[in-house]
């Protein structure tokens, strides 16, 4: 066993058993209290900049096969605490290949209760110093670089989960890097999903992104999911900011305005949507723990700052897919 | 939403005696809820036969009715109370039968009673399993294939085309009784016959079986306006095939990637949608995670034994959010009172492992062959929590005694489950065998196996506490609950209240009752109670029963851990039963610097705890008591021969009924030894007061005085284990001086030992002298019967004098006449002979009430299930003792019933001029007792058998049949006498005048 540091920013240094690959990584620290799907976690493209800090205290137990959210894991770093002894190799050795950082740490509540408390903080392996992960653009990294195809669906990479393909599994999906995004593109699809992403909404990379998505929404059905959730309401003229410590996790109660019901869902967002009644969408989600802003909907567009195709977590919002179908149908 | 007006006065169905399958999960449950509907301002009418729980207590807005369960009974509570709602939800599956009777009969309705949560409909469709089957085809889940069959032939055709093995559920019964796996046509029949004896509706479902695939479980809260929610996954360590009341289970799913997770929670929601559901439900699952496929087993549309482990394990209180729904609350307008935020909605997230593991009577009942399979036979569990599953492993480990137990390596029983397999596991681990090996022949997952070695062989220290907060540490909590863990916190703190840990035969809900108790009278004088407690089933484990509850097994350890890691100062170990008291030398050597013992001294405890010095005690205050004597195999002759016959001998130092006798004669002694001389070295021999009458009292002691409610007469005669016995409180057929006598012995003790806090002494009455048999310096069994009965609250008197209060002039007690008629596990453990001795058998227990003692009688019978209005009465008594009960076969004859006799009891009864129907013996041929017993009209056997009788087998027999078809047994004069008096036609007049 070899020892392993993680530095906290504000609270200390904590000393573990190093897993996967030893190396100086730096991140924003965030937990999550899922307990199922860690591998799926570890991939999503949402979490890149961070060190994943897994509140469930046992993780790895089913092994490393599960089929993830991006084709490599995302996180700067991984926190358990405590991996089962006859997985512990195989999920070792799989950050290890993927150059991750872990470390297997008895405190993780401790860390978890100072989140909690302070809002995230920033976090190191192996070095006591720190680096502010949204001063640079993470979503470059994260993109594929395949070629569009063409379809009659358009997503907009921003980072996406594989999982949404799933829940778009009848049409022909073409997917393009919001970089690389063109209005043109539009002339040939029956609607649009801007994925989710990592990252501040704001971030200056955007800019030019969210001023084309005014014209998107109001050309084709769309639908933004988590990030794009909050670039579509940046582009109409709503605000963001950062929460304390973001919700992270897979037992999200949303309220769904328009009906009253309330489904449990996949949250993995650090900004939110001030939400603004003068900006022409109506608040169609709510988030039943804290009351912020959880998706929005206007006359050609639906939004969820949750993840309604879970990955890791519950469908049960699902329906928003079939809603987005509608939508696309009425034109 | 509803749109009704909210009830005024609710009617809530309670689940009756603690059987194998319904325990204290229901008394848990049942109190929840009605402490959330008492608290809207709504009047709660509860009707349980259970004197042991929380919820018959009396309090404000609550109107207990201690009455038996059954649709009779039931309509006259609901004339007389006028309830405007029922729930029969909240009682198991005697509430949900029992509601589902009250409507189809119409009683409810043409009385406007609502019925509120789930309603009747789904809940038929769920347990009826033909409509269960068509309803889920319906909305497109996987069920087994199967067929209903009613009778053996339809059985036997179906099984050609479903393919052995194949399972047999029968319709409406309590815990699966009756099922079985089928490997063959010999077996299935032998199975489906009892299964369509069982059924309520005599109907059997046979189905393909998934036997070895995962079995998996989810909770499931939903509102009457379709919000729903998966409070807690459960994984079954054990594989499909065993009961999953008596399958060790891990919360959350650990086996399952995300997707399957999904599938399977995605699958429960929707069915507790289709079906319908206000409240809550549990879904069960056969899982194949090789290929992803899943069928659903069943869904309790109920409060269940699952629902209170998943309400322990993740600290949402189910019971309550279903109760407040039932009232037609919505999921976002009811508060999660650990958090304090109104927000019922969340899922609960953990950040720590649970494991829940069975406890099994083996002791109590050696004949029993305790394979493991789709009948439940365990009696209780303990519910653990670590931040690894090998951590939380070994606190059930801890729990359950399996530390300390010893087995010999049996190969093949890796592959039968069977209470021991842990152990069988771990020595199979080494002797070398492979994980992969372990696991193929156990058909537990390689995980598990792993978790457990380890947790057998890895030490765990604990350095404080973490807490269960619904949320793994997401939100900021209001009320908390904690295990022990390392790292941990420390917690405040006053008193430490040791509960009993997980129920068993003799260690029951009784205990968890005084707990509670003391733990609200402690808090009401201003102390703040630390409540340890691991079982999942309990009130005592309730967030809100105490003030610091620490879910860890009761033993050492874990005291070690609470007092190095809170600011308690005293202890209270009187409430949990024996467990807390067999460590009480070790607590005061290691800490009694820093922690008192409120209460009797451990000195005192030793004395009467010590068999030699009880005994020198009783010498020096001149008390009589059974002479008894030590002896190896080598003393045994000589050491009995210091006696006289008969002799009452039991292996000295172990539990183990196994080897318990009473020996009559010099011949049956040498028997005896040559037999179990094999078995057991060590014995302790007693003189054994045979035709005494046995006798209890309970007490509060202040050192001075004691406080003695009243005595407790015992129906059955001396030898059978007092819980056993059929008990009248307070005493009627005891003389006075008696019972005088008995009080005095008790004064003179506590102040002789100094007891402070609760006491229970046991007496046998033998030529009018009082031998004292047993002293417990602990609160007992009969507590809450003594207390309910009396109106003196007892666990709270205990509690003031505990904290160094004075008693006063005994309080007035009530004039009522109440009876205790115990509860045993024969329909589910059907190796066991149905007798009664000095090991106590019983699960649970009824209460009967009466403002005599026949109409507490006849409210005990009843409530205990026997109909003793019926026409016959069964009457074999051997030859020399039949005199002795021609009083009792007159009153008999006079009340009308048709007797049937034996041979030799009916020449002589006739000579007497009692005409009886003549019938032959057992062995004899047809017309013998049993066949008459199918006629299905009898309500009592008589049965005395000679002292001689060599063929024990008929009694046998005749025990169990009567057992089976809940006719009343009697094989003493006391009882017989009992059972004569109740149905005499003086009585019946009187009773129908009355009415």
């Amino acid at each position: 066993m070899s020892l392993g540091r993680l530095y906290v920013d504000g609270l200390g240094v904590f000393e573990g058993e190093s897993i996967g690959r030893d190396v100086v990584s730096k991140g924003e620290l965030v937990f999550t209290t899922s307990p199922s799907g860690y591998l799926k976690s570890i991939t999503d493209p949402s979490y890149s900049g961070q060190i994943l800090v897994f509140s469930f205290p046992f993780i790895g137990s089913y092994g490393v096969g599960e089929i993830g959210e991006s084709g490599q894991p995302r996180v700067r770093g991984v926190v358990v605490n405590h991996v089962p002894e006859i997985m512990k190799e195989e999920f070792s050795s799989y950050l290890e290949k993927w150059g991750i950082p872990g470390l297997v740490l008895k405190d993780t509540r401790k860390i978890v209760d100072y989140i909690r408390t302070n809002g995230n903080r920033l976090g190191s392996f192996g070095a006591d110093e720190f680096v502010d992960p949204y001063k640079s653009n993470l979503i470059d990294d994260t993109l594929d670089n395949e070629v569009p195809s063409e379809g009659n669906l358009l997503l907009i990479d921003l980072g996406y989960k594989r999982n949404i393909l799933k829940f778009l599994s009848e049409y022909s999906v073409s997917i393009v890097p919001y970089n690389r995004f063109d209005l043109k593109q539009l002339e040939r699809v029956d609607g649009v999903v801007v994925s989710n992403g990592p990252g501040d909404p704001t971030y200056i990379d955007l800019a030019g992104f969210v001023g084309k998505l005014k014209t998107v929404i109001e050309r084709k059905p769309t639908l933004g999911i988590c990030l794009g959730h909050q670039l579509i309401s940046l582009s109409l003229g709503m605000k963001t900011e950062k929460m304390k410590f973001g919700h992270r996790s897979i037992n999200h109660p949303v309220e769904d305005v328009s009906t009253g019901r309330i489904g449990i869902t996949t949250h993995n967002h650090g900004f939110t949507v001030v939400f603004d009644s003068s900006k022409g969408a109506r608040e169609r989600y709510r988030s039943m723990n804290d009351g912020t802003n959880e998706g929005l909907e206007g006359r050609n567009f639906l939004t969820s700052q949750f993840h309604p195709e879970g990955g890791p977590g519950p469908i049960d919002e699902m329906r928003i897919f079939a809603e987005f179908k509608r939508l696309m149908n009425e034109r | 939403m509803s749109v009704d007006p909210a009830p005024k006065k609710v009617l809530i169905i309670g689940s009756g005696p603690i059987v194998i399958g319904q325990s204290a999960e229901f008394d848990y449950s049942g109190n929840q809820a009605i402490k959330a509907i008492v608290k809207e301002g709504i009047d709660v009418v509860v009707a349980n036969s259970n004197p042991a729980t929380i919820q018959t207590d009396r309090r404000e807005g609550i109107k207990p009715k201690m009455v038996p369960l059954n649709e009779e009974s039931m309509t006259r509570l609901i004339d007389e109370e006028r309830p405007d709602a029922i729930l029969g939800t909240f009682g198991g599956q005697t509430g949900l039968n029992l509601l589902v009777e009250l409507w189809k009969s119409g009683v409810l309705s043409s009385r406007n009673v609502k019925i509120l949560g789930t309603q009747p409909e789904a809940v038929e469709i769920s347990e009826d399993r033909l409509k269960f089957k068509e309803k889920m085809q319906e909305i497109g889940e996987p069920v087994l294939e199967s067929y209903y069959c009613s009778t053996l032939q339809d059985s036997i055709k179906f099984s050609k085309q479903i393919g052995f093995p194949i399972v047999v559920r029968p319709s409406f019964t309590l815990g699966g009784s009756g099922g079985g796996i089928a490997h063959n046509v010999e077996e299935l029949r032998s199975i489906v016959e009892q299964g369509i004896y069982l059924s309520e509706v005599g109907s059997i479902l046979i189905e393909k079986s998934v036997i070895g695939w995962n079995e998996l479980e989810v909770e499931v809260v939903r509102d009457s306006s379709g919000n729903k929610i998966a409070v807690c996954t459960m994984e079954n360590v054990d594989p499909m095939g065993v009961h999953t009341g008596d399958s060790i289970v891990v919360t959350p799913f650990l086996t399952l990637n995300d997707l399957h997770y999904q599938r399977i929670r995605s699958a429960a929601l929707k069915i507790a949608e289709r079906l319908n559901i206000v409240g809550s439900c549990n879904v069960q699952f056969a899982f194949n995670d090789g290929t992803g496929e899943y069928y659903v087993i069943e869904v309790n549309p109920r409060l269940s034994r699952s629902s209170a482990l998943a309400s322990k394990a993740t600290g949402y209180p189910i019971a309550r959010v279903a109760a407040l729904i039932s009232l037609g609350k919505r999921l976002s307008e009811i508060e999660n009172t650990v958090t304090g935020e109104r927000n019922a909605a969340r899922e609960p997230a953990i950040d720590y492992v649970v494991v829940k593991c069975p406890v099994w009577p083996v002791e109590k009942f050696p004949e029993e062959d305790f394979k493991l399979g789709t009948q439940m036979k365990s009696t209780g569990e303990a519910m653990s929590i670590g931040k690894t599953l090998s951590e939380a492993f070994r606190k059930s480990l801890r729990s359950t005694g399996t530390m300390n137990r010893k087995v010999t390596f049996d190969e093949s029983l890796l592959s039968i489950p069977n209470p021991e397999r842990e152990l069988q596991i771990y020595e199979a681990f080494k002797r070398g065998y492979t994980l992969d090996k372990i696991s193929s022949l156990t058909g537990w997952k390689k995980l598990f196996v792993s978790e457990l070695i380890s947790a057998f062989d890895a030490e765990y220290t604990s350095s404080g506490f973490s807490v269960v907060d619904t949320c793994a540490g997401e939100f900021d909590v209001k009320t908390p609950y904690y295990y022990s863990s390392d790292p941990g916190n420390k917690i405040a703190g006053d008193v430490i209240v040791l509960g009993g840990g997980p129920i068993t035969i003799g260690q029951g809900i009784e205990f968890d009752y005084s707990c509670v108790h003391i733990s609200q009278r402690l808090r009401k004088k201003g102390f703040r109670v630390i409540m340890v407690n691991d079982n999942p089933e309990t009130v005592s484990t309730d967030f809100d029963e105490s003030d610091f509850l620490v879910f860890d097994p009761v033993d050492f350890e874990t005291v070690r851990n609470v007092v190095l890691n809170s600011t308690a100062r005293y202890l209270v170990p009187w409430f949990g039963g024996q467990k807390p008291i067999n460590m009480l030398k070790r607590i005061q050597q290691e800490f009694g610097d820093r922690l008192k013992i409120l209460g009797t001294s451990v000195e005192s405890i030793d004395t009467l705890e010590v068999r030699e010095k009880f005994a020198v005690l009783m010498r020096e205050m001149g008390i009589p008591y059974p002479e008894y004597q030590f002896a190896s195999t080598d003393t045994f002759m000589t050491e009995i021969g210091k006696l006289s016959f008969p002799v009452i001998v039991r292996p000295s130092y172990t539990i183990s009924g196994a080897h318990m006798a009473v020996l009559k004669s010099q011949e049956e002694a040498e028997e005896y030894l040559k037999f179990h001389g094999r078995f057991v070295k060590e014995f302790l021999v007693e003189k054994y007061l045979e035709n005494s009458i046995e006798a209890e009292l309970d007490g509060v002691s202040d050192g001075e005085r004691v406080l003695i409610p009243g005595i407790i007469e015992h129906i059955e005669e001396a030898g059978i284990h007092s819980g056993d016995s059929t008990s009248i409180f307070p005493s009627k057929n005891i003389p006075n001086h008696i019972q005088e006598t008995m009080k005095e012995y008790t004064k003179l003790i506590c102040r002789r030992l100094g007891i402070v806090g609760p006491i229970n002494i046991q007496f046998a009455i033998k030529d009018n002298i009082v031998h004292i048999i047993e002293i417990n310096p602990r609160s007992s069994r009969t507590f809450p019967f003594v207390s309910k009965i009396s109106g003196i609250n007892l666990s709270e008197i205990a509690a003031d004098v505990l904290l160094g209060e004075k008693l006063t002039n005994n309080p007035p007690t009530r004039e009522l006449v109440g009876i205790k008629v115990p509860i045993f596990p024969f329909d589910k453990l059907k190796g066991s002979d149905v007798i009664l001795g000095p090991e106590m058998k019983s699960t649970g227990e009824v209460i009967g009430m009466g403002r005599d003692l026949k109409s507490a009688l006849l409210n005990g019978y009843e409530a205990a299930g026997y109909d003793i209005t019926k026409e016959g009465v069964i009457i074999s008594i051997t030859s020399t003792k039949i005199n002795e009960f021609l009083g009792i076969v007159k009153i008999i004859n006079d009340s009308g019933k048709v007797i049937y006799s034996t041979e030799g009891t009916h020449d002589k009864l006739s000579r007497y001029g009692i005409n009886t129907v003549k019938i032959k013996k057992i062995f004899e041929g047809s017309q013998n007792p049993l066949d008459i017993l199918k006629l299905g009209n009898i309500s009592g056997v008589i049965n005395i058998l000679s002292e001689n009788y060599k063929s024990e087998n008929d009694g046998k027999l005749m025990r169990r049949a009567c057992y089976e078809r809940r006719v009343l047994y009697m094989s003493t004069r006391t009882q017989a006498a009992a059972f004569a008096e109740v149905i005499s036609k003086e009585f019946v007049e009187s009773k129908a005048g009355n009415d």
